[in-house]
């Protein structure tokens, strides 16, 4: 019995390796020089940290706005798209209609089309939305939601991902807690508001989370979609250290050690919040 | 009942919404770049002239690519135009779709009379360009922009970083379909091919030969050849479509103290000199000698170096791949591989830089913007040096691969078409040029370019070195800029790494990229 602890524990260790091991490489190469960041054999511990990189690689474009701009689009990004999605997939997992199964179907379908495909139709749309930025009743004359903070989040605001993650979870609660909830007067909404979602949590955060990171991570739509600084993510900060003549290594790895840490955050909370969802779901076990 | 009725109808409204908006959404997050991973925007570095090609939609799925038909035909007064003009004519039936830009102003022959010349910019125009500089590179073009628009105070240049040069790419033909173009953009020949398609771009002739605003026959002269040829385009009437805007050609980069350990004094000049310099390599200091980067304009100077004059026919879309220096380029690869002297490095990385710099190796073959980061890894540790890429034993002239990217115009206004080539002009003058090559580690696109400074004293700091690259300017030839050639550099490069991973021989890789390549240029022309 000990043993085999003992073994689990081995293996525990070693899986941990494996996942703080780039961690700490991207940390140890934002200390080194760029000499030192491209030696061969690679140097494990700079053998002077260089501070100094930190500071060099935050002022190399405009930062504090680009990150501010990035929490405002992924957050409002993550909500909506977490707002949107679970109401579908309520609709899919606990509503009765006709074509219930094809648009189900259907939507999931759109997962497989790779957003290369996709690039050129969502920029018309979101140039041709009609009486936004300029735009006629019929969407021309304008730029439409074209280098705004919309245009990074309207696309994104429900994820067939999500749909298909909350559809799923759904499908598990029992029917007996609606009936129940039925009886003692709840509506449809009511119950959905009250107790299907509350209990969904961890399927929400799931989602949530996802969300979040594609959106902290966009790069290709943002720049197609935008232009000035003013509302660009922080991914194009990032793209600052990679230049013709080669990438900057010290100075991203310090530039996305900074990035991270608020990703890191926010998934050490959500953790949390994560195991207490499935403990007080009431479906455990 | 009935308020819970009404309920539940409005929560099938707004759930049906959200649905919907599910179905129209892009997939997850494909786009991600992720935070931690430095692969990425290594990739997006490339200094190939052409970008990594996986991502750029062909040619032929470009969805306006029909009004190139009409573009070339009513250009048709010289033979090229009526000759090439033959093969476009088949997909004229679906140029009934509506084109998404203004149509062409019509073509005329350049020179005295030329209709720029009745265009006068009178009031301020605010032109927008669209580049893929990041870093210090960006500062200093943003530096450079601002000294225009000081001198030109009806001209306003915005520059806009647009991504590195495929995602430029991709923003472009977004634009092209979407609206939102900007006056001018950076862009690679198989891209401005694309763009010509949708019948987007302007042709540049007419600016040239003004009278009032083109470049005098001395300055044309001035203007290295094929940095200038390269923007013509066989396809579409031989007209001058782009101008350059950075140029660097491909160069061997090697390590003269390993050289010496074996006896050898020289950098190979012959592609002989190179494999027994290898040999020599392999048996006395037990190393390999070169890191290869896969990449087809590394694969054409090979070519080129071997005797090739052309690699495609523009009129039977025939390519050359499989002729003697073909099959010369791939066999020397498939020795090398064979006999353990070569490998190939990560593909889009830059590891060959850093074996070149920890002495695992002593050769590298990149392009010469490539230098500017030299210094910062070898940091003196060992003398290294720049030369010609080796050459063919028969080769006659000598030869190599011209890289960088060039600059386009779309179609706007007269006033800002206009403004936009003042523009170029400016930063293509022998100053501008000087100091643009000189912070950003290109070749001037003109001669005078390197008889004033800065670029004169970037020579004369380690003339060595830094002359190379202007020294082989002369022999650095153009890659084909004919439709569907995206395409083929994938063809080469699956080839390529074929035969080093000792799949593949010479011989049979010339063949398959040959059948190929002619296939798909059949493809995408027809």
């Amino acid at each position: 019995m000990s043993r085999q602890r003992w073994l689990i524990h081995l293996v525990l260790v070693l899986v941990a390796i494996v996942v703080v091991f780039p961690f700490y490489w991207m940390i140890s190469t934002s200390l080194k020089t760029l000499q030192e960041a491209l030696r061969v054999p690679p140097v494990v511990f700079p053998t002077m940290p260089q501070l100094g990189n930190y500071p060099t690689a935050f002022r190399a474009a405009p930062f504090p706005r680009y990150f501010l701009n990035t929490a405002f689009v992924a957050g409002l990004t993550t909500l909506l798209s977490l707002l949107f999605s679970s109401l579908a997939a309520f609709a899919f997992a606990k509503m009765r209609f006709p074509g219930r199964q094809v648009l189900f179907l259907g939507m999931l379908a759109t997962l497989m089309v790779p957003f290369e495909v996709q690039l050129i139709p969502d920029f018309v749309i979101i140039r041709h939305l009609p009486l936004l930025g300029g735009n006629d009743v019929w969407g021309n004359g304008g730029k439409g939601l074209y280098d705004t903070y919309w245009a990074q989040i309207v696309p994104w605001a429900a994820s067939p991902f999500g749909v298909f993650l909350m559809r799923q979870f759904f499908l598990s609660l029992p029917n007996d807690f609606y009936e129940a909830a039925q009886l003692d007067g709840a509506t449809r909404f009511v119950f959905f508001s009250q107790v299907a979602l509350p209990l969904a949590r961890p399927a929400l955060i799931t989602a949530g989370l996802f969300g979040f990171l594609g959106s902290w991570n966009a790069l290709l739509w943002p720049l197609v979609v935008t232009s000035s600084p003013e509302v660009r993510p922080i991914q194009v900060g990032l793209a600052t250290f990679s230049t013709e003549q080669g990438t900057q290594y010290h100075l991203l790895m310090a530039a996305a050690t900074l990035v991270m840490l608020p990703v890191v955050v926010l998934y050490l909370v959500a953790q949390r919040q994560f195991t207490e969802g499935v403990a007080s779901s009431g479906l455990k076990g | 009942m009935n308020r819970r009725h009404k309920h539940s109808k409005l929560f099938s409204i707004v759930a049906a919404f959200g649905m919907l908006l599910a179905a129209c959404s892009p997939a997850a997050s494909p786009t991600a770049t992720p935070t931690a991973a430095p692969t990425k925007p290594a990739a997006a570095a490339t200094t190939a002239p052409a970008p990594a090609g996986t991502t750029a939609p062909a040619a032929t799925s470009a969805p306006a690519a029909t009004p190139a038909a009409a573009a070339t035909s009513a250009a048709g007064s010289t033979p090229a135009a009526a000759a090439t003009s033959a093969p476009a004519a088949t997909s004229a039936p679906a140029a009934a779709t509506k084109p998404s830009v203004p149509a062409a102003a019509p073509a005329t022959g350049g020179g005295p009379g030329s209709p720029v010349d009745q265009v006068k910019i009178t009031a301020p125009v605010e032109i927008t360009f669209w580049h893929t500089q990041t870093g210090p590179l960006a500062d200093a073009l943003n530096k450079l922009i601002d000294r225009f628009n000081q001198q030109n105070p009806n001209i306003k240049v915005k520059a806009e970083y647009a991504g590195n040069y495929t995602q430029t790419y991709q923003k472009a033909m977004a634009a092209i379909q979407g609206g939102g173009l900007p006056n001018l953009a950076v862009a690679y020949e198989s891209m401005v091919a694309d763009y010509m398609k949708a019948n987007a771009v302007v042709a540049l002739d007419d600016y040239v030969n003004s009278a009032q605003y083109g470049l005098s026959k001395a300055d044309q002269d001035d203007l290295f050849p094929f940095a200038v040829n390269r923007n013509r385009f066989p396809q579409f009437g031989n007209k001058l479509l782009s101008f350059p805007f950075t140029t660097s050609d491909l160069n061997l980069y090697y390590n003269a103290d390993m050289l010496k350990q074996v006896g050898v004094n020289e950098p190979p000049a012959t592609w002989d000199d190179f494999y027994n310099d290898c040999k020599l390599i392999k048996e006395k200091l037990q190393k390999q000698c070169y890191a290869v980067s896969v990449d087809a304009s590394t694969i054409h100077g090979m070519m080129y170096s071997n005797g090739t004059t052309s690699l495609v026919d523009p009129q039977t879309l025939k390519t050359t791949y499989d002729q003697k220096p073909g099959v010369e380029t791939f066999s020397l690869l498939e020795r090398l591989t064979k006999e353990g002297m070569a490998y190939q490095i990560k593909p889009g990385s830059f590891d060959d830089q850093n074996d070149m710099a920890s002495q695992k190796i002593a050769f590298m073959i990149r392009s010469s913007t490539t230098r500017a980061f030299m210094d910062d890894l070898i940091k003196g540790q060992f003398k290294w040096g720049m030369a010609l890429i080796p050459q063919g034993k028969d080769n006659k002239e000598k030869a190599t691969t011209l890289f960088g990217a060039n600059v386009a115009v779309f179609k706007s206004t007269p006033e800002k078409q206009l403004a936009s080539w003042l523009f170029i002009k400016w930063f293509t003058s022998t100053d501008i040029t000087s100091e643009w090559g000189a912070v950003g580690g290109y070749t001037p696109v003109r001669k005078s370019g390197a008889n004033v400074d800065p670029y004169k004293s970037y020579l004369a700091k380690n003339p060595e070195i830094n002359k190379v690259a202007l020294d082989n300017m002369q022999y650095a030839r153009p890659e084909p800029n004919i439709v569907g050639y995206q395409d083929a550099r994938t063809v080469i490069e699956d080839a390529e790494t074929a035969v080093l991973a000792g799949k593949l021989t010479g011989d049979a890789a010339a063949k398959q990229v040959k059948t190929q390549i002619d296939k798909i240029l059949q493809e995408k022309n027809s």
